[in-house]
């Protein structure tokens, strides 16, 4: 048996699905988290079958890509029964929704969920009332307390056994009669090779759908000048066009139903809770420094709180590698092999301690109180300016401290192209191993003024980036719209499940990719093949970038893990000097080079896993380019010198 | 008085007259329940040409600039 979970986002789906599955998917307070279907199955009550997660959708007409996939999973797989959950609280724009699920004619259940935050906006529900419209099993829930759920899947088990799918509402009459004869018209083989009723065929093709008038035109196309028709009928007789007829019909029938089953009692004269604090956090003015100082504390917990406990744990490893190394021989192959372990290991602690973990709590404590939504709201003119929206902007702060968690902050946003682009630019950042190049070698020798300027160039660098991208990749949504979601403290084991979830993500994926990589450095080093790689990359080091040709493995190490470039360049110089053996040049050469190019492995990892494959090579390259451009101008810039 | 959503002032409460500019904007629109006839109220006006918060049928959604501007509404009198 499959049960499929079906609601707007922000409904509480994820929460209800994660009460009787497991933790397997992403929970926020924020609209729009889970972009693929999630399954699991599911023993509860004494009964077993397969839940389906599918991401939220408001609506079935749409255009949205990640909706399309949810509805056609919908009249596709036709899942044996389906829950609709709704959020109280908004009760009855949830039920616009409803009345098009009735559509499909699959068995339903209403999962009335939140009916706690509905209780606190003073909305009072006839829930048996509500049934008897729907004519299905209407259950009220508070899904992330568990309230309500075994009932909700025990009555869910016996709807699927008796296949009710509840009550077909009716619209207008000069409305319902447009909907019946193009029906009529539809009852040969279309529908039924569409597998989905005439009645909801019907009434996507007089809302002007795309999927379904591709698919009539394919197995049908003589019909369409009748639906053009009866389009036609409606607009004239509304004076709108037809999509909007349907969907103002529906709107006004979830009113009506709105206003029979619920009592709406006036609050007390105070103002809510969520007033009152956004009278500051979205303030015009305020709401900006509000915004900032929230980011930059957040980046300063997250990038000095772990560094205390980082420093001991990796001292220990090296305090072990130094052991290791009196006992085994230094010279000898399995230290070598060791040792590249250990670093790759360590490397890894190094990221996960001081960064991944605070970070993941401060995001998922920022989701779950409601503010991501806020922030995304505030700077979405300024991401706009370059083709991005609000949202990237999370990403795009936690990125100055680690790419890595940046890309996983990456999947807040619903729209691909919207998570490869940001994924792309974030890249750029340059993060604190990058700050540390920066450092050592531009501020330390050049002065800081010349490292700022290095840092306006990169955010100079990324904006152009960002208008190149947007360029060849149109934004073709029409425009921000995102609901903003009502405060809610959150629950400390929801949060803690959620790091855990993520962090399971980078200890899968990108760590070991960053230990075979640190083992294969190792070897390198071992058969003594610096040199020759030196020779390799020569053409490119000291040919077109006019560096010393020792720095050609460092580049390499620096693919690894950045700050490896630095500290690998007092080696393969010889010196910690770098003044006595590279020029101003040469020395703002290499840095804007490590600025820009290749990210290191444990980022490559998380943005093939984000991105896929292509998207992993076209950021390798185009990082790459962007640096040896970049490179070759600063060398251009010193050329009269 | 008949004008586009993002000049709309601070606290005043509208009706939809119209959306402009294809049906996929206004399936967007409808799926957050935003139709003609709709009477919403501006929490926060698009200042600097960024976004609009409106408050709609008891929820809150922000509306970017260049969708607000294509909403016609019709501004209700100050009581």
């Amino acid at each position: 048996m499959r049960i499929a979970l079906v609601g707007q986002p922000n409904c509480g789906k994820s929460a209800l699905f994660n009460s009787v599955a497991g933790y397997k998917t992403i929970v926020s307070n924020f609209p729009g988290t889970t972009v693929d279907f999630v399954t699991s199955p599911v023993h509860l009550n004494g009964d077993s079958f397969t839940l389906v997660d599918l991401p939220g959708i408001y609506s079935l007409s749409t255009s949205e890509k990640e909706e399309i996939l949810a509805r056609r999973y919908l009249t596709q797989e036709k899942p044996d029964l389906v829950i609709n959950i709704l959020d109280a609280s908004v009760l009855s724009r949830s039920l616009e929704l409803t009345l098009e699920l009735l559509e499909l004619k699959l068995p339903l259940v209403i999962c009335l969920n939140m009916i706690d935050e509905a209780a606190k906006k003073g909305v009072a529900i006839d829930v048996a009332h509500l049934s008897q419209e729907l004519g299905v099993p209407v259950i009220p829930t508070i899904a992330n307390r568990g309230q309500g759920v075994p009932e909700l899947f025990h009555s869910a088990v016996e709807t699927a056994k008796s296949g009710n799918t509840g009550k077909i509402h009716f619209l207008s009459l000069d409305v319902e009669r447009v909907i019946s004869e193009l029906a009529d018209l539809l009852r040969d083989a279309t529908a039924t090779r569409l597998r989905v009723p005439q009645r909801f065929l019907a009434i996507r093709l007089l809302e002007q759908d795309e999927e379904f008038e591709q698919a009539v035109r394919e197995i049908n196309p003589g019909i369409l000048g009748d639906v053009e028709r009866f389009r036609h009928m409606l607009s004239e007789c509304h004076g709108r066009p037809s999509d909007m007829v349907m969907s103002s019909e529906r709107h006004s029938l979830a009113m009506n139903l709105f206003e029979h089953v619920a009592k709406v009692k006036p609050l007390s004269a105070a103002k809510p809770f969520r007033e009152q604090i956004d009278k500051y956090l979205m303030h015009p003015y305020l709401g900006y420094a509000f915004l900032g100082a929230i980011l930059f504390s957040f980046f300063w917990v997250v990038f000095s709180l772990g560094r205390h406990i980082e420093e001991p744990i990796l001292a220990l490893f090296e305090e072990f590698a130094a052991y290791l190394a009196v006992h085994l021989s230094k010279e000898s192959l399995l230290f070598t092999v060791i040792n590249g372990l250990i670093q790759g290991f360590s490397g890894g602690i190094g990221i996960v301690l001081p960064y991944l973990i605070p970070f993941l709590l401060g995001l998922s404590l920022l989701e779950d109180v409601g503010y991501l939504p806020r922030a995304a709201f505030l700077m979405d003119s300024i991401m706009h300016s370059i083709g991005l929206h609000g949202k990237s902007i999370i990403p795009f702060v936690l990125s100055y401290g680690c790419n890595v968690p940046a890309i996983m902050g990456v999947r807040i946003m619903e729209r691909a192209r919207d998570r490869f682009l940001t994924a792309v630019l974030v890249t750029l950042i340059p993060c604190a191993a990058r700050t540390t190049i920066i450092f050592a070698l531009v501020a330390f020798y050049l002065g800081p003024f010349k490292a700022l300027l290095l840092y306006v160039l990169n955010i100079v660098v990324i904006a152009a980036a960002g208008k190149i991208l947007s360029h060849y990749m149109p934004d073709v949504s029409p425009g921000m719209i995102l609901e903003m979601p009502s405060y809610k403290l959150p629950q400390f084991s929801a949060v803690m499940r959620k790091v855990w979830f993520r962090l399971r993500e980078f200890i899968l994926i990108a760590w070991p990719i960053l230990i075979a990589g640190s083992v294969i450095l190792s070897l390198l080093e071992y058969f003594q093949l610096d040199g020759r790689i030196n020779g390799m990359l020569s053409f490119f080091t000291s040919g077109l970038m006019g560096l010393p040709s020792a720095v050609g493995i460092t580049l390499i190490f620096g693919i690894l893990r950045k700050e490896l470039a630095i500290i690998m360049l007092v080696q393969a110089l010889g010196t910690s000097t770098f003044s006595s053996v590279m020029t101003e040049e040469q020395m703002m050469v290499f840095t804007v080079f490590s600025l820009f190019y290749i990210p290191c492995l444990a980022t490559l990892g998380m943005l093939r896993s984000t991105i896929g494959s292509r998207g992993m090579l076209f950021t390798l390259l185009f990082t790459t380019g962007i640096g040896t451009l970049m490179a070759l101008g600063t060398r251009a810039i010193y050329w009269p010198y | 008085m008949i004008t586009t959503l993002e000049k709309v002032k601070e606290g005043m409460s509208a009706g939809v007259k119209q959306i402009h500019g294809g049906h996929k904007i206004r399936q967007r629109l409808g799926g957050l329940g935003i139709h003609v006839d709709d009477s919403l109220k501006v929490v926060r006006t698009g200042f600097l040409g960024g976004p609009v918060l409106i408050e709609i049928h008891g929820t809150e959604v922000g509306i970017g600039h260049g969708m607000a501007e294509k909403i016609e509404v019709d501004v209700m009198e100050e009581e």
